[in-house]
Order: C-alpha cells, then structure tokens, then sequence
C-alpha cells in the first residue's frame, strides 16, 4: 500500500492506511549540504522505524504540518506511541508556502483517512518512477529537494541509508515495506529476511539508473 | 566461605587472597574482585563467572609482555605492553555476527569502524593492544582471515596509550604475540587486571587494565546474558566513584610517580550478548555502556580515545551468505523489551571497570615510573562507611568455584 496525495499546500506519501494496527517500517534518511528542516526524525535515529505518513510542504508551514500530524497520531492513539503514527515525520521544502484554506487541517486528515483517495503527484517537478527488480520493486519519489526511496526488499536500516545516498538531492529517506516491525508477546523475538550485499548492490545500480 | 563487613575489614589486600569465597579468577596475588569483597554493583545478577565469557562461545586470550627495568631505552624498554583478543566466537571468521559501536570521544583507534557502521558487521577477533601495536596486530589478524572469491573483511583492533610504564616506541608487540593471545584464548575465568593489552594502562590514577563483568537478564528475557570487558587506562583520580562513593576523593595519594607525567587517556568496552538484537539496536546497546563508564566518573575527557564495541551471538551470518545470496535471515528481540539490556550493559561497564582496578597490581615501568593499585582495605573502609559494602556470598551468583 503506498498513496501519494497532493493538496495545495502540501505533499503526503502514505505508507500504510492511516489506522493500521501498530506497526513500524525500518527506514533511513540522509541529509546534505545545508539541509536541516525536518521534523520528527529523533526516534528515527534511535529506532530507526516509522510509523507516520511522510508529510512535505513549504518550510513555513513545517509547523502547520507537524501538528496535523499530531492529530492523526491522537487520533489513531490518545497516547500516541512509536508504532502508532508518533512522532509525524515533515520535511520541510524549499518553497513558497500558499495561503492556506480555511479547516485545511480538517482537509489534509480527511485526505489521509480517505480510503478511496488516490492521487498523482501534479505539482510542478516532483515525480515517480518504479522499477521491477525480479519480484521485487523499487520505487523513486521526487518532491521538492527531497527524495524518497520506497521498496518491498527486505533491508536493514544500514542498509536503507546506503540507498539514501544514491539521491543527489538535499534530502533523502529511504523506507521499505517489506516486514514491518509488530509488537510481540514479552521476551519474544522476530525474524527479519535481510537482502545479502549482491542483491543490495543490484537495488543500489538500479536506484543509480533512475538519476541523482 | 562468607565473610561479614566486620571480618573484611579486619583483613588487608595480602591476606584476602587466602580468604576467597571461591575461585574467581586465575588468582593475582593479593588481589580479589570487586564482587568478592562484599561490593555489590547494580540490581542485576552476574553469570556463573561474572565474566563477558558467561555469553556462550565468547572466549578471551592474553599475552602479556613484562621485561627490564630502568631507564627508557626505545627499542629494548623496559617492556610493560601486551595484546587482548576477544573471539565472539571460535568461527567468527567464517560466520560474521551483527555488531553495532558508539564512541563519546574519540581521540583514539578503533579499526574496523567503518565497516561497522556501513555494513553492521563483525568479522574478526576484537583484538585490545597499545596505541603504538594497532598496525601490526591488524596485520596478524588479516592473516587469519579467509582468502578466497570473497570480499575481504576488516579487522577490528583498539588501543589505548601505555607510554607512562611502556617502551611503546619500541614496538615490542610482535605477530607470535598476537597469535599467542588469539591461540590462547578460552572461555570461563577471564585473567584481569595487568594482563594482554591492559598490561601498562592506567585507571583514575590507580593502576588499570583489562577487567570484565557479566549480568544475566531479568525475566522477559531470562535465558539471555550480556558480559562486558574492558581496557581500563582513562579517568581522573578526583572523579573515581565505586558504586556512587567519592573513593578518589577520599585516596588523595597513591599517585602516579612522577604524577604530572600521567595524563588522561582512554578505554575501550567490549559488550558481548546472546539476546539476538540487530546492528542498529546494537547501536544503542553501545550507547549505553557509557552510562556505566560515567558512574565510575568519567565524562570523557578531550584526550580520551573512548570506545564501546557491542555484538550479538544469536544471528550467524555465513559470509557466502553475507555477501552473495539473494537473502539470510535475521531474528530480533520486540524494541520494546530491550531495556533491560541496556541495565545490564551499563552495570556490567561500571563493575568491568571496578574489577580491573580490583585485579591490577603495583607496577613500575620505564625510568623508574611508579603507578600504585587502588589499595583495597582503604578502599572497602570508605565503601563500607558509606553503607555500601556488603557480605559477599557464592548465592549471590559471584563465581565459579
């Protein structure tokens, strides 16, 4: 499952239904040069999991976003927790921001709770490209200065940062989608397919063909 | 036998020894460890050796290098270095283990690292020595590596400076010392103090070294173990604390002769587990070793080389595996119940640290340099003032016999 909405204010890659059980998704994300408007990665650098929808818009409304987030979160859990949409992730875009509408809050939520709404990037510059790799697949998304790079191969944090760095542009997120991280009973463990160095370096070849 | 806070403290280092509640260790004279003489760090219980070989398959070696006396001669000595090889386990080579590190400051070497924080691996012995013997013990392991259509692997060597007792321009660490630590090593009593790579280091202005702990796991996960060692040269007299008491406070002499000559330097902390944790989640366990580090009284000083190196034994990764199959699989603790490693982790780092200045002796290296060992009746007279030192008992899961 993965949806991409746009509104006129911001930018949203769903990679799961908003009210799925708690559930988390190995993730990485690199940062370059100069870029630093991002919201929510601290539990990303601990746990190196998401549960949020990735939310992009204008620098100026990061704010604005963050909180819409918070209501999501609030609203799939009044405590909110890691594997329930805690903390939203916003990258904040090099872009002027619009005017927004009035209940535009209520507009993005009811957006990303919408289980019919699917939608293309339209604005200007971003794009998606997909790419077959045997069974599997590797998706490219470009909004704004911001990649992200979304798969079903089984990778390890490490190994999603490696992908990171493929992007030239100022910032990168790399996610898979392949075994998202459930809870489990006390003292349990779970197993985790993790894709050997060869077959990530076709993944890596691939990503490199779809441009910096 | 069980001795009271009375009688322990009616006995001086000397006779401890004779008076021991079991066999701890490879025995040093004069010497016991902390847990032995009634100090009781942390809540946690320690494995049957209290040791980072009470984590199955984890096996340590030391070879020791102690030779001459008198003034420095570069290239003759005196001698007062050594190397340290932990093997995660005896195949580690050929089946690599997720592997995570951190490192509060990191005026030092640790090999490897890289590949650490790119791949999440480890490949290698973890191999301890002195600042000066990095290259040369990095040299001997690749020896022991695999050589085939493979990619090479990096191996990981550490060190910490033993200039204040050791000829360590002199370079005395040779590969048949290497291969002697690495041949050498076994599981159970882990030999401590001024041995293999702790032989000339330092601790808080006492005499340091190679210590090592071990904490079982508290139900959820009952069954695990997680054991840490150390390379103990790092910290300021005044900040020592054993189990939160100001003992450097308290032991204003002892120093270090010529004392201005003993700077600041490192430590390096090795944390084994069988909880199966992938290498980010390692990560984090690394990060807690310094919690441990801080309640002996460190903050990681400017010149400190400080590193934490942490493994899991409970995936094996065979390194065709690794490198060339389309996937291998990997199994995790729940994020959620890996607290109590993190416990463990900085209560077995602060009592690895302890029984290294417990273990280690007097010591005089070049040009007469002088380093004294924390002395140990004076020290349990200041613990046992502030309350804490208690009976030490077999039940209470200290060693071995």
């Amino acid at each position: 499952m993965l949806r991409l909405i746009t509104l006129p204010f911001c930018r949203v890659v769903m990679l799961a239904p908003w009210n799925e059980p708690p559930r988390r998704r190995f993730v990485a994300y690199r940062c370059r040069n100069a870029f630093r408007r991002l919201l929510g990665h601290a539990v990303i650098d601990e746990f190196a999991t998401l549960s949020s929808p990735v939310l992009l818009g204008p620098a100026a409304l990061a704010g604005k976003l963050y909180d819409a987030g918070l209501s999501l979160a609030h609203r799939r859990d009044p405590e909110m927790a890691v594997d329930l949409g805690w903390p939203p992730l916003v990258v904040g875009l090099d872009e002027p921001a619009p005017a927004l509408p009035t209940r535009w809050q209520d507009l993005l939520l009811e957006a990303l709770a919408s289980p019919v709404l699917e939608s293309e990037l339209t604005a200007g510059g971003d794009r998606r490209e997909r790419r077959t790799l045997g069974l599997n697949w590797l998706e490219r998304v470009d909004v704004g200065d911001a990649t992200l790079w979304i798969t079903d191969v089984g990778l390890l944090p490490k190994q999603l940062g490696r992908l990171c760095e493929v992007s030239a542009r100022p910032f990168s997120l790399a996610v898979t989608l392949s075994q998202p991280v459930a809870r489990l009973p006390a003292g349990r463990s779970a197993t985790f397919t993790v894709a050997g160095e060869e077959r990530l370096q076709r993944l890596l070849a691939a990503a490199g063909e779809m441009g910096p | 036998m069980a001795l009271n806070r009375r009688e322990l403290l009616q006995i001086g280092p000397l006779a401890i020894a004779g008076l021991a509640t079991g066999n701890p260790a490879p025995s040093v004279a004069g010497r016991q460890r902390a847990r032995q003489l009634g100090v009781r760090i942390g809540r946690l219980q320690p494995g049957a050796w209290n040791a980072i070989t009470d984590v199955p398959g984890v096996t340590v070696g030391h070879a020791t290098l102690s030779e001459g006396s008198g003034d420095l001669v570069v290239g003759r000595g005196p001698v007062r270095t050594g190397v340290t090889a932990v093997w995660p386990h005896a195949g580690i080579v050929n089946e690599y283990l997720p592997c995570g590190f951190d490192m509060p400051n990191a005026n030092g070497e640790v090999t490897g690292l890289v590949q650490t924080a790119r791949l999440g691996i480890l490949g290698s012995p973890i191999c301890l020595t002195n600042t000066s013997s990095v290259g040369m013990v990095y040299d001997t392991l690749l020896e022991r590596l695999p050589s085939d259509d493979l990619p090479a692997i990096e191996p990981v060597v550490g060190e910490t400076w033993d200039a204040f007792l050791n000829d360590i321009e002199g370079r005395h660490v040779r590969r048949e010392h290497v291969l002697a630590a690495l041949d050498g090593a076994t599981g159970g009593a882990v030999v401590e103090g001024c041995v293999g790579g702790g032989t000339g280091m330092i601790c808080y202005g006492f005499k340091g070294g190679i210590g090592t702990a071990s904490r079982h796991l508290p139900p959820p996960l009952d069954g695990y173990t997680l054991g840490v060692l150390v390379q103990a040269n790092h910290g300021a007299r005044e900040l020592l604390r054993i189990d939160g008491v100001p003992v450097g406070e308290a032991i204003g002499d002892l120093r270090p002769e010529p004392d201005e000559a003993a700077a600041l330097n490192s430590i390096l902390v090795v944390i084994a587990t069988d909880a199966p944790l992938l290498d980010y989640q390692l990560d984090r366990l690394a990060r807690r070793a310094v919690h441990g580090l801080a309640k002996t009284g460190s903050i990681s000083g400017n010149s400190s080389g400080d590193f934490t190196l942490a493994f899991s034994t409970a995936n094996r990764i065979p390194r065709r595996m690794f490198w060339r199959d389309a996937a291998y699989h990997l199994a995790s603790l729940e994020q959620f119940d890996i607290g109590p490693l993190f416990e463990a982790a900085a209560e077995a780092t602060e009592e690895a640290i302890v029984n290294a200045l417990f273990m280690a002796t007097d010591m005089e290296g070049r040009d007469g340099h002088l380093v004294h060992a924390l002395p140990l009746e004076r020290t349990l007279k200041i613990l046992d003032r502030h309350r804490r030192l208690f009976p030490a008992t077999k039940a209470e899961g200290d060693v071995r016999a």
